[in-house]
Parts: structure tokens; sequence; C-alpha cells
């Protein structure tokens, strides 16, 4: 049987934590309701849970990926701070991972001694900002969970690049979105309980169906309609050099959790094809933005590049065409002088060029020169519109 | 008379025409954003000869330039980054707004430019504020969940400036934390190509019961609106009030900025507001396109009452009509951006603070023809008005 190499799960139970043992799992992430956005876990039952885990040898992660105003802060932080006291007593091989301005909190406030793995998943796509939580943690960090936005390019070029244990998500859901409003709630009266409510929402205008949405005493938080996998890159992933590799199943029952990890290994180990397991998986999967990420390559659409100003030969808009008498032009930029040569660009691309041959001011003068600020009138040129820019010709 | 202290008021500019109406209509301060960077992909926004021009035209009125190089930044965009900030430098501008660490970095590296954080980065509490300043920032815009009082706490225990959203748009989620755009539009709404899901009409039921589905805008915020509470700001000492809206109209920004600045301007003098003066104020709010408006967390955590549930049509009693080209004893010469009658009441929101009520007499082209109505886009010149000025916005009841 293939084991996942070094793989990081939650688990939230004592038989959680000895199946993904027994499967090789390398380090085990602890959810709790006080922490973490996904938590269900008590302190109490997570501290039972985490001196378990420390008994039989094993690293245990506590996470913190809630963000805090500051009385919840200051309220959470105590609360905190008196458990790790107490857990550190007895357990040796304890880590935090924690948002980054979290980690200052603990590093400088609380205890300099317990490593940090850090979560960069939301933002951080770049080199300089890693490197700069890299510099300012130093030594406490033992490790750090790159965005799952990044393209195999990308995770090369970091491997190569940060001298740091990275970790990925490997197989389980993204998450697109968190508020700390409650919004399932005022929907309805029939509420779960512990404050956990769990629907599937459908958008009606755009064609996405099933995004999963929870509401629980941190606010709302909605995943994507499919789920990331990177099962049939593992090989990749391991040549890359990735350390670490996150399968969250947690959603799932812990029948069906363990079914599917099973099935996971069977397709590393080759025992299941690919296109089976993601034929019979109970949600769509996709490799998400692994293979290129071009998320800015629209941008370009949301613009008309015909109405962008050149900072070189803008020098005002038409603002009336008044067929077929006149062009009414503001002047923004330098000056317009009879017989100068400029072209006009319409919003859809079209470049008429003309020389002046006359220029009216709003007093129906006619004037040789206009600056900046000025209302002129220009002889008509067909095609032209409103919004046009005008240009000078060099 | 000693004057009372009042916080800054910033407006947003989404090019430079708004700039200089959001500087001439009052604003303390204006925050901007150049052809990259920032968060508005689809605004105007400033060539850097456009920057250079706003900068001088803001600083020659006392009133500073933010501009925004907030979005989360991959790595091709630093190609550029350093010729931007240097030329952001060059020109003066009086902060750069950021939320990348790694962007802090390069600033600092490249310019000497004061740092704001942006609202992107979440900064929710007071440890949150220290790291930032330890990072060099000198002000942090916190995230729309927090409160008045707790912002003043911020400000205190991070010892650092902090700058509280006062009016406009929210994001649902936390800033930062939404990238429903990239999953589904395939832009990333964290580098400016955010597609506004959370306005959307969403079905919700049951995994388990699909068929009890209630069909809602549930993640639909209403606007912010924090008027009422000014005289918390100020007590609270919160260093700068923000007006969100670098995508908004000419006549929203114009608008909110005189709203904001009248009611500051009181405030330097009055203890408070003033039961009429504020009635007034607010009904000015209303004349501008907006969703429904809340405290959102200004005082307690946003609830239900904070969402905003109708489908995302800003409902206006107000339209702007266009703004005045020349004024002078003749004639005002009108840009039109809505249709409007000969006999119709206009109203000319004047830079001076007054609003003059305009009654349209006589209507003419260029030609000195009489016309009965105009279009969008084309010139009006309309009967002259004393106390109209260049640049003044014109409005008028929507029928």
């Amino acid at each position: 049987m293939t084991f996942i190499k070094k793989c990081t799960v939650a688990v939230s139970s004592q038989t959680e934590f000895l199946f993904y043992q027994q499967k090789g799992g390398h380090s085990f992430i602890i959810r709790t309701a006080l922490l973490s956005r996904m938590g269900k876990m008590t302190v109490a039952q997570a501290d039972e849970l985490i001196k378990f885990i420390s008994s039989h040898g094993e690293m245990v992660i506590i996470e913190w990926d809630i963000l805090m105003e500051q009385v919840s802060f200051e309220q959470a932080s105590a609360r905190f701070s008196e458990w790790l006291n107490d857990l550190q007593k007895s357990s040796t091989q304890l880590e935090m991972r924690v948002q980054e301005l979290l980690a200052m909190y603990l590093r400088k406030n609380n205890d300099p001694h317990i490593k940090i793995q850090l979560n960069l998943e939301t933002g951080h796509r770049n080199l300089p900002s890693i490197k700069k939580h890299i510099c300012y943690l130093g030594e406490q960090l033992s490790r750090i969970m790159l965005s799952f936005e990044l393209s195999k390019d990308k995770l090369q070029l970091y491997r190569r690049e940060l001298k740091v244990p990275l970790e990925i998500l490997f197989h389980g859901r993204i998450p697109l979105f968190y508020s700390p409003r409650k919004l399932l709630s005022p929907l309805d009266t029939n509420q779960e309980q512990d404050n956990w409510i769990e629907r599937d929402g459908e958008s009606e205008e755009s064609p996405h169906k099933g995004f999963p949405i929870i509401e629980n005493r941190h606010g709302t938080f909605m995943f994507n309609v499919k789920e990331l996998s990177l099962v049939d890159v593992y090989s990749e992933l391991s040549d890359i050099g990735i350390d670490y590799l996150r399968v969250d199943l947690n959603s799932f029952e812990e029948g069906e959790q363990f079914k599917w990890f099973e099935q996971i290994e069977l397709v590393l180990d080759s025992s299941v094809d690919f296109t089976q397991f993601k034929r019979e998986y109970p949600a769509e999967i996709i490799r998400g933005f692994y293979s290129v990420n071009k998320s800015s390559v629209l941008f370009e659409k949301l613009k008309n590049k015909f109405l962008q100003h050149d900072d070189e030969t803008y020098i005002g808009d038409v603002i009336e065409v008044s067929k077929p008498r006149h062009i009414a032009v503001q002047i923004k930029r330098g000056q317009l002088l009879i017989g100068s040569e400029i072209f006009y660009m319409t919003p859809e691309g079209k470049r008429i060029e003309v020389i002046i041959t006359s220029i009216l001011n709003s007093q129906r003068d006619n004037i040789d020169v206009a600056t900046k600020g000025d209302i002129v009138f220009l002889p008509y040129k067909k095609s032209l519109s409103a919004k046009s820019t005008v240009n000078q010709s060099y | 008379m000693t004057k009372l202290w009042v916080p800054e008021l910033l407006s947003p500019a989404g090019n430079l025409e708004k700039l200089k109406i959001a500087v001439n209509y009052g604003a303390n301060a204006v925050y901007v954003g150049g052809q990259k960077f920032g968060l508005r992909s689809a605004a105007d926004n400033f060539t850097m000869k456009e920057l250079e021009e706003g900068v001088e035209y803001a600083h020659t009125r006392e009133c500073k330039v933010f501009v925004v190089l907030n979005s989360f930044l991959h790595d091709e965009d630093f190609l550029e980054l350093a010729d931007f900030i240097t030329n952001l430098d060059r020109i003066k501008v009086d902060a750069v707004i950021v939320s990348d660490i790694g962007v802090i970095q390069w600033v600092q590296e490249y310019s000497s430019i004061e740092i704001h954080l942006s609202t992107q980065a979440s900064c929710l509490n007071a440890q949150s504020a220290k790291f930032w300043k330890e990072q060099g920032v000198s002000r942090v815009v916190l995230g729309r969940e927090v409160s008045i009082a707790d912002a003043a706490k911020i400000r205190q225990e991070g010892n650092i400036e902090v700058e509280l959203f006062v009016h406009g748009s929210m994001c649902i989620a936390y800033s930062g934390n939404c990238i429903i755009s990239n999953f589904t539009q395939g832009r990333d709404s964290n580098r400016g190509g955010c597609a506004h899901s959370c306005r959307f009409e969403y079905s919700i039921a049951p995994k388990a019961d699909p068929n009890k589905r209630i069909t809602n805008f549930f993640m639909s915020s209403k606007d912010l609106n924090g008027l009422s509470l000014l005289e918390s700001y100020r007590d609270n000492h919160i260093d700068s009030i923000k007006i969100e809206g670098r995508m908004k109209s000419n006549l929203h920004v114009a608008t909110l900025t005189q709203v904001y600045a009248k009611a500051l301007a009181h405030l330097q003098i009055e203890q408070s507001l003033g039961e009429t003066n504020r009635d007034n104020l607010l009904s000015e709010c209303e004349k501008i396109g907006h969703r429904a408006y809340t405290t959102a967390s200004l005082i307690s955590p946003a609830d239900a009452s904070s969402i905003y549930d109708e489908r995302d049509g800003e409902e206006q009693s107000f339209q702007l009509v266009g703004n005045i080209l020349e004024s002078n004893e003749n004639f005002l010469l009108v840009e039109v951006k809505s249709p409007f009658y000969i006999g119709g009441e206009l109203e000319i929101l004047s830079q001076d603070g007054i609003v003059r009520t305009h009654m349209v007499r006589s209507l003419q082209n260029f030609y000195q023809e009489n016309i009965e109505k105009t279009r969008p886009g084309s010139l009006a010149f309309l009967n002259p008005l004393e106390g109209a000025c260049k640049a003044d916005i014109v409005r008028q009841r929507v029928l």
C-alpha cells in the first residue's frame, strides 16, 4: 500500500486518529470550537484527544484560523494561554497552526518556544510576502501552508526559493467565503443544535449549483461546488518536493471519510483508476489552478482599452457630437491649435486623423488656441461618438 | 472660538474628474488607484500623468492623496512595482494603501512614502495593529467588522492611527477572505476582479431535503451609513472616516463628500449635530443611489437586520443630470448625463455648500435653437443662475 507522504489530517476522535495513524498519517490537526472555523470540539474534548495522540508519540497541531475582533480575541487568547500552559506539560510534539497575525501574538506575548505552522492560504501569492513572514518568525516557524491557487510552476519556484517545509491542500473542500455574520439562521427557524447549520446553495444567476454553506458560532462559510483533488498528480508533487500534503475529508461522516481516504490510497497504488475514483466520488473534483492560474487575464476585458488615456498623446474628450454640424471637445491637457494634427480614438477602437481648421468657443467666437479646461466646438467628423478621446498626433 | 478636533474626511476618487469633485466638495483626503495594483480594475483609474495632476490639484487645496496598492500581488506584478512606487514618491503622494506585507517591504525599499494598511488585510484587533506598526505601517484601515469603540481601543493600545469606514457598500465577507469570483468566474477578486457574487440570488436547501428550498439574497449586505454616529467617531478620536465608492458616480462622490464635510464642520463647533441638522443631512444621503442603510458593526456585531434581501438595484430619489462646464451671466453650459425638459426643476449642488433650485426657463443648443428635451451625451445651454459655478453638480428628482 502507498502511504501519502507526510499526510496531514484533522481528527476529531480517537477512532479517526487511530485510523489515520495506521494509514501513515504524519501530523494531526485539532480543531476546537474556540479557535477553529470548522471546529466542533470543546476545549475539554480536544484536551483529552491531544493527550491521547501525544501518548502515541505523534505530533499534534492546534489550529487557530478564526479572525477575531478585539473582545473575542482577548477572551480567546486568555482561555487559550491557560490551556496551552497545561498542554505543554504533557504533550511533547505540539505545534500551532495560525494565520499570520496570531503568530505574532503568540511569539511576542506568550510562548516563544512553541513551533508555528503559518497559514498563508489567503493571499500571499508572491515570494517577497512569504519570505518576509519566514524572516519574521525565524526559528519558530516549522511549516508554511501555501495557497491552493498556486500553479505547478509556482510550486516549483517556491520550493526552490523557500527553505522551510511546505504544505498544500491535496484533497478536500475549497473554502470560498468567510463572513462573521450569521447568514443562514435568519432563513430558517428550525435550526440544528450546537449552532451548526449546513445547507446547499444554488446561484440563481450563474450555473453553479450545490455550494456547501455552513453557519456556526463564528459566522458563515461557503465552499466551492467542486472539491480540489491533486491525487492524480501525486508523483509530480513528490518530485517538486512539497513536504506535507493535507487531506481534508472532514465534511464526511466517519465511515465515509475512511472509505474515501482508502480510495485515494488505492488510486496512488494504481489499484483504482483515477477516472473511476473521480466518477464515484460524491462531489465533482477539479485540480483548481494547479495547471495554470490565469485569473488576471479577464481584467483586460473589464475596461475599454481604447478609452484609456495615453499620457503622451491625450488632450481631451469628445463630449457632444452634433451630426452633421460639430464635435464638442473638453480640453483636459495641453492645448489645441488651429492647423494642428490630431486623432480621435473611438470607443470601438477606430482612429480618425484630422487637421484642425476651425475652433469655436462656447460664445461661438472663432479662436486660434484652446487650453486646458476650455469647451470648444470643432468641425464635424463622421463615425465619432461622445466618449471618444482626442489625441495629439506627433 | 477654539474649534473641536474632528476626523479627517477621506473620499473616493475613481478618476481625475472625481478627484476634483471630492476636493471641491470638502474632502480632506482622497484615495485613488493607478492602472494596476488596486482592487477596482473596472474603474477608470489614473495614469501617472493624471495622478501627478491630481496630486498637484489636491495639494494646492490642502487635500491629501492616498494611492491604493492593495491587491494581493502575484510575483510577476512586482516587475513593474518598483517603477510605480518610485514615481509615486516623485509626485509626492501622501501615502499608499497596502495589504500585502511584501509590497510594504518594496515601498520601504523604493520610497519614503507613508504606508497605510488596507482593510483587505482585515486588521481587527490591537495585537494585529501592533504587528503592522512593527512592519512600518503608520495607519490601519480597520475591517468593517470593527466597532467604533474597538477602533478607539486599537488606536490607543496599538499606538497607531486608525481609519474606519463611515459610508458605502460593504463586503459581507471579511475583506480578502472571499474568492468566489476566482473559482466561479475565473476572476481574481483580490486583484480587482470581484464579480459581486454576494449580490446574487441563491436558493438554499438542506442537503437532506432539497425540496425545502428558500430563495433569497442571503449574502448581500445593506450599505453602511454612519452619519448618525459621527459624534462617536469624533469622541473616540477615529483619525479618519472613509467613504467607499471609487466606482460610484460624480453625484455620489459630491453628495456624500458634501454631507460629511458639512457634518464635520458643524461638529468642530458644536458637541452634537442636532436633530434638524442630522435629519437634513440624512435626507441628502437618500438622494443618491443606495441599498437600504445599516450601521453594520459600528455599535455591535452586524445581525440579520444588516442583510439586504432584495435584488441589487439601487433606488434613488434624485438622479445626476450633469455637471456645469461654464457659468456666466448669459448661460449655464451643462454636460448632460440624463435627460431633462424645458420647464423642469433642477437642483445645483454647489461647491459652496448651498443647494440651489433652478427652473429651466430657457433650453438651447450651441446654435441658440430652442430644444424641449436634452439627451445624454449632449451639451445644453440653460438660463443663467447666480452663484452657480463651473464643475457644480446638477441633479433632478426622479419622477
